[in-house]
């Protein structure tokens, strides 16, 4: 039966006014959904660019997602610095336990402050300190922030620091009863760090670190540090593996 | 809309490119110059004292032979100590062995007599009583510990400024490293001395700085060095001090330079008393004293032309 007339939902979506402005506004939609999702897509890859500034990849994304390189002392002696006629080699074993947590004392420090980027990039060295020193040596500590750590404001400069060969050398001070009273941690610590602009650098921080008791805990409370921190080029991978001239004559 | 749609995006594309591309292109070879080289850095924290508050130490050596306890024997050698740490000087006042005082056991004798009846305290007490000088720490030594401690040291560096005729062999003027027997026999070496004890006293003085002067060194190379100094001295010398007032005292040592301590010896007059060769101390001893107990050092211009240690 023709009527002339179409269904109404017939006639409604082929009413040809209408159905040009539905075209119209559906194309409009879709561009600004596309360009809408551009935007969202370069925003995300603008930020992610500067977030990770480039480089290497390495940034604020990378420190939380790639796992902090521990630090082992290669060398670690201990020894007992008697101050009776007993001989240190007969209270060796009294003093290893001293050893045992002022090496781990050390770790701490040195992880913290040079190598794990959620201590240095976030500058949390105050509480880093306040976990192996007494309260004057911590205190004092920030004060040498730039020569304890890889100083302030160090997540602007340094994408990671991965440890090398270290060494460790304790010396126990036991007291008129052969029983330890200070500890001295001689530490020589090296790494290289990757800075964000892609260079590198060597780090050697040598140091004498005195600790005695509080409370129980083998505490710092006295230190003398020296850091220094020279340009390092590393080997390229290519050319460790490239004959030299003479092997190919 | 579409337009600016469009302009936006690719404004925001070439922000984000350029962003881009300039990270990429600040990717520097390894070889070029880093951000930030620090090169070399030191810092060091030693606590100490660091008040005026003056510190004093009365340092005794002992004249006790084999069988003798080291504190009941003659105090040969008395020495007082003041410190100043915040002015990071020191004196060493010596005191002749045959003072003639009153003692602190009772009656009026050398003052060396008071430590065989009443050991170190008594001597204290002595001298306390005849200076002035309240003291904090003692130290005491014999012919055994002094000539151990210097040995486990590895020897004794001195600069010796005069040459002087032991019994053990001449010590010619001159920068010498004295093992543990010759730095007894430089410090007991009185007959041949322009100023027989006067003068003893005065290189007993020399010693100990030159020891300041040792440590300065083995520590600013080794802090460990400490260690050493401690197991020598604390082997072989009694002492009030405990280990960790002596930790802080090495530590204020290290920051004292050895020209900063004044080495002086009482003035006096030698005479005789019942047949006995005594010393009778100058009054003007006791200005001296009295400048000493207020700050801990005296300084070398301060003293009297008259009164200026010699030998």
């Amino acid at each position: 039966m023709a009527t002339g007339k179409k269904p109404l939902r017939e006639a409604a979506s082929s009413a040809p006014g209408r159905s040009q402005k539905a075209q119209t506004r559906s194309k409009v939609a879709r561009r600004r959904a596309a360009a809408g999702a551009l935007v969202a897509l370069l925003l995300i890859g603008g930020l992610a660019v500067l977030f990770t500034r480039g480089g290497e990849g390495i940034g604020i994304f990378t420190h939380s997602q790639t796992p902090t390189p521990q630090l082992t002392f290669a060398t670690v002696k201990v020894v007992a610095a008697t101050t009776t006629a007993t001989t240190p080699d007969k209270i060796a074993g009294e003093v290893k336990p001293v050893g045992k947590a002022v090496e781990l004392s050390m770790r701490t420090l040195f992880e913290g402050a040079f190598i794990d980027p959620a201590v240095w990039d976030g500058d949390h060295y105050d509480d880093l300190f306040s976990q192996v020193m007494d309260e004057g040596a911590a205190g004092r500590a920030l004060q040498d922030v730039a020569t304890v750590t890889l100083g302030s404001g160090a997540g602007d400069v340094y994408a990671s620091v991965k440890p090398d060969k270290s060494k460790l050398i304790i010396k126990v001070l036991t007291d008129a009863k052969d029983k330890p009273v200070q500890a001295i941690a001689q530490v020589t610590f090296r790494a290289t760090a990757t800075h964000d602009d892609g260079t590198f650098t060597k780090i050697t921080v040598t140091g004498s670190f005195f600790f005695h008791q509080v409370d129980g805990a083998w505490r710092i409370f006295s230190y003398d540090v020296k850091r220094q921190e020279t340009p390092f080029k590393p080997p390229s991978p290519t050319a460790s593996s490239t004959p030299t001239a003479e092997a190919t004559q | 809309m579409t337009r600016k749609l469009i302009a936006a995006t690719l404004a925001l594309l070439a922000w984000v490119g350029g962003t881009a591309l300039g990270s990429l292109a600040g990717v520097a070879p390894a070889a070029a110059t880093p951000l930030l080289t620090i090169g070399r850095a030191h810092a060091d924290y030693l606590p100490t004292l660091d008040g005026t508050k003056p510190i004093f130490i009365l340092i005794l050596g002992s004249d006790a032979r084999p069988g003798t306890p080291v504190d009941h024997g003659l105090s040969d050698s008395i020495h007082i100590l003041g410190i100043n740490p915040a002015a990071k000087r020191a004196t060493l006042y010596g005191i002749p062995r045959d003072s003639y005082v009153p003692l602190s056991t009772g009656g009026t004798n050398k003052i060396n007599a008071a430590m065989p009846p009443g050991g170190p305290q008594a001597e204290i007490a002595t001298v306390e009583a005849v200076t002035g000088i309240k003291f904090d720490y003692y130290m005491l030594t014999g012919f055994v510990g002094l000539t151990k401690a210097v040995d486990e040291l590895g020897g004794l560096t001195i600069d010796i400024p005069y040459t002087v005729v032991g019994d053990i062999r001449t010590f010619d003027q001159g920068v010498h490293t004295l093992s543990g027997p010759e730095a007894l026999g430089y410090a007991r070496t009185r007959h041949s001395l322009n100023l027989g004890d006067f003068s003893r006293s005065m290189n007993q003085g020399r010693l100990m700085i030159a020891a300041l002067q040792q440590f300065k060194g083995e520590f600013a190379k080794d802090p460990s060095a400490l260690y050493a100094w401690l197991g020598a001295g604390l082997r072989n010398v009694e002492t009030s001090l405990s280990i960790d007032e002596l930790t802080t005292l090495a530590f204020l040592a290290a920051r004292v330079s050895p020209k900063k301590v004044t080495n002086l010896v009482a003035y006096g007059h030698s005479a005789t008393v019942g047949g006995k060769s005594i010393v009778t101390l100058d009054p003007a001893n006791q200005a001296m004293w009295q400048d000493l107990a207020t700050d801990g050092y005296i300084l070398l211009k301060d003293i009297p032309a008259e009164y200026q240690p010699g030998g």
